[in-house]
């Protein structure tokens, strides 16, 4: 019964259907039919199984990644807010 | 028994001198985060503030920033919960993605094949730069929790929980993000001309 939904559910599915539950699945377990849908969806799609691969290296990249990438650069904390903090800090002595 | 000798004739620990020394590494983590140079600004004091509250909870001079840096860590996520609080994420089922797909379900723009070594990419300054440029383009919020999930590994329940958000939500999130970043490296990075 669940095997039918699931086929089903794979037959149906578009690109649109299965390209949230990939990402999705990198998040969470999916549930059985799902699980199955997708695999069989992917196994189809090779426009999915592209997808499926870019969001499973951006993670790969991520995760290697030291820090968060500036884009201007380290900007430093500017003359004034450091002067305001500093009074801030040093309170009414 | 000496160490708790020496900890009470120091001075107390200086939060002046932590401005000096980590004021701008401060300054950037949360910038590169929010966004708002005013917003930035009042997390560097409130992290020090938080920090002076409860000196003692680092171990040397050496693990300062690290421990600053964690402080100001959980104030960013305070600030991401009140956001987002604030102006709650739309409904799941409008992901917004509408028009990657044509009327019959299919990719619009079929996704390209990247080939690329994790490894390199994140060495590699350039690919840095263009990846901080696509982020850039991701509502702040939307990018501070990709990075959050991907980068510092932080699991969905863990995030629905310091967020305040459903898991639902932040699915979708997370996939919208992953959206918009594939297709801005895709037209920047790996389909884009500059040198590779």
């Amino acid at each position: 019964m669940r095997w039918t939904r699931a086929l089903n559910l794979a037959l149906f599915m578009t690109c649109r259907d299965a390209a949230p539950r990939i990402s999705h699945g990198m998040d969470r377990t999916l549930s059985l039919e799902d699980r199955t849908a997708v695999r069989l969806h992917l196994a189809i799609c090779p426009s999915c199984r592209r997808y499926r691969r870019q969001i499973a290296l951006l993670r790969r990249v991520l995760a290697l990644m030291p820090h968060y990438p500036n884009r201007a650069g380290d900007e430093p904390l500017p003359a004034a807010a450091r002067a305001r903090i500093r009074r801030a800090l040093e309170g009414p002595a | 028994m000496i160490a708790d000798h020496d900890a009470e004739s120091l001075p107390a620990p200086s939060a002046v001198r932590w401005l000096e020394e980590h004021g701008d590494a401060l300054y950037a983590y949360a910038l590169a985060r929010v966004r708002d140079p005013h917003a930035a600004e009042d997390l560097v004091q409130e992290t020090l503030m938080a920090g002076l509250g409860s000196a003692g909870g680092f171990e040397g001079r050496a693990a300062e920033r690290t421990w600053l840096i964690g402080i100001l860590r959980h104030k960013l996520l305070d600030c991401l919960r009140r956001n987002l609080r604030e102006r709650p994420l739309g409904e799941t089922g409008d992901d917004g993605l509408e028009d990657l797909f044509d009327r019959s379900g299919r990719w619009k723009v079929s996704p390209t094949t990247w080939d690329a070594d994790p490894h390199v990419l994140a060495e590699w300054a350039e690919f840095r730069q263009v990846l901080a440029q696509c982020l850039s383009r991701l509502p702040a919020r939307m990018a501070h929790v990709f990075w959050l999930r991907e980068a510092e590994e932080v699991d969905t329940p863990e995030l629905c929980d310091r967020l305040n958000v459903t898991a639902a939500n932040v699915w979708a999130l997370l996939h919208r993000a992953r959206c918009g970043l594939r297709k801005c490296l895709t037209a920047h990075w790996f389909e884009g001309d500059h040198p590779r």
